[in-house]
Order: C-alpha cells, then sequence, then structure tokens
C-alpha cells in the first residue's frame, strides 16, 4: 500500500502550477531580452556609444514578458487549474523566494551601477568583466535556491543556463570563436526554455480545458 | 482457540469502529488533499482528484454533513465561487483514521 504522505500531496498540488510551462517562457523572455542587446550590437544595428537602446530593449522585453505572464497566470491557468491557498510551510518557502529575489535585484542594481562608474577592472585573464561573472555566480545561487523553495526541478536547469550566458558570450567574444556569440550563447540558452515553455503551455491547454467556462463551474 | 488468534480477532474487530464517511476512496483522497493545503476551489480539487463534478459535490455534501469540510460560498463577479477546506473535526478525523488502519495493516502483515 503506498503510503498516504500529505507533504507529497502538496507538493505535487503546488508543482501543478507550473505544468503550464509559462514560467518558463517568462524566464527564456527575460534571458532572450538580456542578449538582445548583445545580439543587436555584433549585427552592427546598435551601439554602446549610448546606454539608451542597451536599456531600452530589455526593459521592453522584460516589461512585455510580465505582461504576459500576469495575463496568462491570472486568465488561462487559474480559470483551468482552480485557486488554492496553500499552508504555512509553503507561505514561508515563498517568502524565502520573494526575499531572495529582492537582495537578487539589489545586487544586480548595485553591480550595474558600479559598472557605469567603471570601478570594475575590464578584461582579466579570462577576459570576462567582472560585472559577468557576478551576475553568473548570482544566477546560478538564487535560481538554485528558488528551485529549492519552490519543488521547480527545472529551474536548476535554468539556472546553468542563466549563469553560463554571459560569461560564456564574453569568452567566446574574446577567443573570436565564432562570429556572433551573442546569437549562439543565447540562442542555446535562452531557446530551450522557450521551447519547453511553448511545449508544456500546449499541452497544458489539451490537458486542463476550461471546465468553469464550460460547465459553470466554480 | 489459541491467545495470538483471540488477539487477531480482537485487532480485527477494530475494522468495525473506523470512520466509514472517510473510508470511502473518494472522500479520503478529498480530505488528504484538503488537509494538504489551507483551502481550495471546487475546480482545482476537480483537477486533483480527477473525480466528476457530481461525484465530487455528493461526496463534498457528505463532508460537510460530517463537519469535516467547510464550504464558503461566495459571487467573484457575477459568478459563484466555491472554497472549501478541513474543519479542525475532520483534520483530527483524518489523523485517528490513518492511525487506526496503519495499525490495522501492520497488525495484519505481522500475523
Amino acid at each position: 500500500m503506498e503510503q498516504l504522505n500529505i507533504k507529497t500531496l502538496e507538493k505535487k498540488a503546488f508543482r501543478s502550477f507550473f505544468k503550464d510551462g509559462i514560467y518558463d517562457v517568462f524566464l527564456g523572455l527575460i534571458l532572450l531580452s538580456l542578449g538582445l542587446p548583445f545580439m543587436l550590437n555584433e549585427f552592427g544595428w546598435i551601439n554602446y556609444e549610448t546606454i539608451t537602446m542597451p536599456l531600452l530593449i530589455p526593459i521592453i522585453i522584460n516589461a512585455g514578458a510580465l505582461i504576459f505572464f500576469i495575463f496568462c497566470k491570472k486568465y488561462i491557468t487559474v480559470p483551468r487549474l482552480g485557486i488554492v491557498h496553500f499552508g504555512k510551510p509553503r507561505k514561508r518557502k515563498m517568502m524565502h523566494v520573494k526575499l531572495l529575489l529582492a537582495i537578487s535585484v539589489l545586487i544586480g542594481v548595485i553591480t550595474f551601477l558600479l559598472s557605469l562608474l567603471k570601478v570594475f577592472p575590464v578584461g582579466g585573464t579570462t577576459g570576462i568583466p567582472l560585472p559577468f561573472i557576478i551576475f553568473g555566480i548570482q544566477a546560478l545561487l538564487v535560481f538554485s535556491f528558488m528551485a529549492y523553495f519552490m519543488d521547480f526541478t527545472r529551474l536548476y536547469f535554468y539556472a546553468f543556463l542563466f549563469a553560463v550566458s554571459m560569461p560564456l558570450t564574453f569568452w567566446l567574444k574574446k577567443n573570436a570563436i565564432l562570429t556572433y556569440p551573442s546569437l549562439y550563447v543565447f540562442s542555446l540558452t535562452a531557446g530551450p526554455m522557450l521551447v519547453i515553455g511553448w511545449i508544456l503551455f500546449v499541452r497544458f491547454l489539451r490537458q486542463y480545458p476550461n471546465k468553469a467556462k464550460a460547465e459553470g463551474l466554480r | 482457540m489459541s491467545r495470538q488468534k483471540k488477539r487477531d480477532i480482537q485487532d480485527l474487530g477494530r475494522l468495525l469502529i473506523i470512520d466509514r464517511i472517510i473510508h470511502e476512496p473518494a472522500r479520503l483522497m478529498i480530505l488528504a488533499y484538503l488537509s494538504a493545503v489551507e483551502s481550495a476551489d471546487f475546480i482545482f480539487l476537480l483537477n486533483q482528484t480527477r473525480l466528476t463534478q457530481g461525484n465530487l459535490s455528493f461526496h463534498l455534501s457528505k463532508l460537510e454533513e460530517s463537519h469535516y469540510a467547510a464550504i464558503k460560498k461566495k459571487f467573484v463577479g457575477k459568478r459563484p465561487h466555491t472554497m472549501l477546506s478541513i474543519t479542525e473535526k475532520g483534520r483530527k478525523a483524518l489523523k485517528e483514521y490513518l492511525k487506526t488502519m496503519k495499525g490495522l495493516i501492520d497488525s495484519l502483515v505481522d500475523s
């Protein structure tokens, strides 16, 4: 007889909200938004002389990704999966996630401001600028902890993809291995997230019809 | 009749006192899910338990009658919305049921 484990049930119930693939698409879009200025720069469409375009592109895409995320969760996932309020242990875990994200944003902003002031050494032995190494380590740690607290296994893989994206791009650029390093690196890192996300999203829509709408339930 | 056999029969007698409201698989499943969360709506339970709408409604009514589950109905916009949660009585009954069943199964497996 399979043991009835309440904790496992809670975990299963919480994880069911990752079946929709929306988190995957959202994270994929964020990573893509970070890589897009580098790609456009390699194609010669934008330059770094003015900070406006390299900053504006990620902001616009991130805003779009956030709107997509909120819209899909509210109008697609919740009507299909239902509403659930989790207990105190889960709320505590989610509090940890929010705290981690806040710290992560703070570190990101400080690193960005310091890099604008040219405090960090350029180049070094690896050729990777220090802010991008910080970004890689931070992404790996933050997303791994989030994966742990949220019981979201795929996020470990995404943590790795986020972590390698920037440092690898700069390493390839420095060693002149590829013509368009950003294009290849960000296609291979953001790409899998977007593909996995869309596959899950389509599967989710097929698997979970909108019962509330169809049968007037709630 | 050996002393061991008598004790086994006495142990099996505990089967008669188990909570029949919870003993029904669908209701056990519903209570287990409700005990894992603070509250959930009808759609969520429908997806998790894979019961039909009619079945779920029926078992929820039974659980509500026994005061094992609380049902709160409210309107979100023009739509009725049902939130469900396990009561303290339900939580205690589930715990007791699991303990009894575990004891019974263990004694049957051991003998």
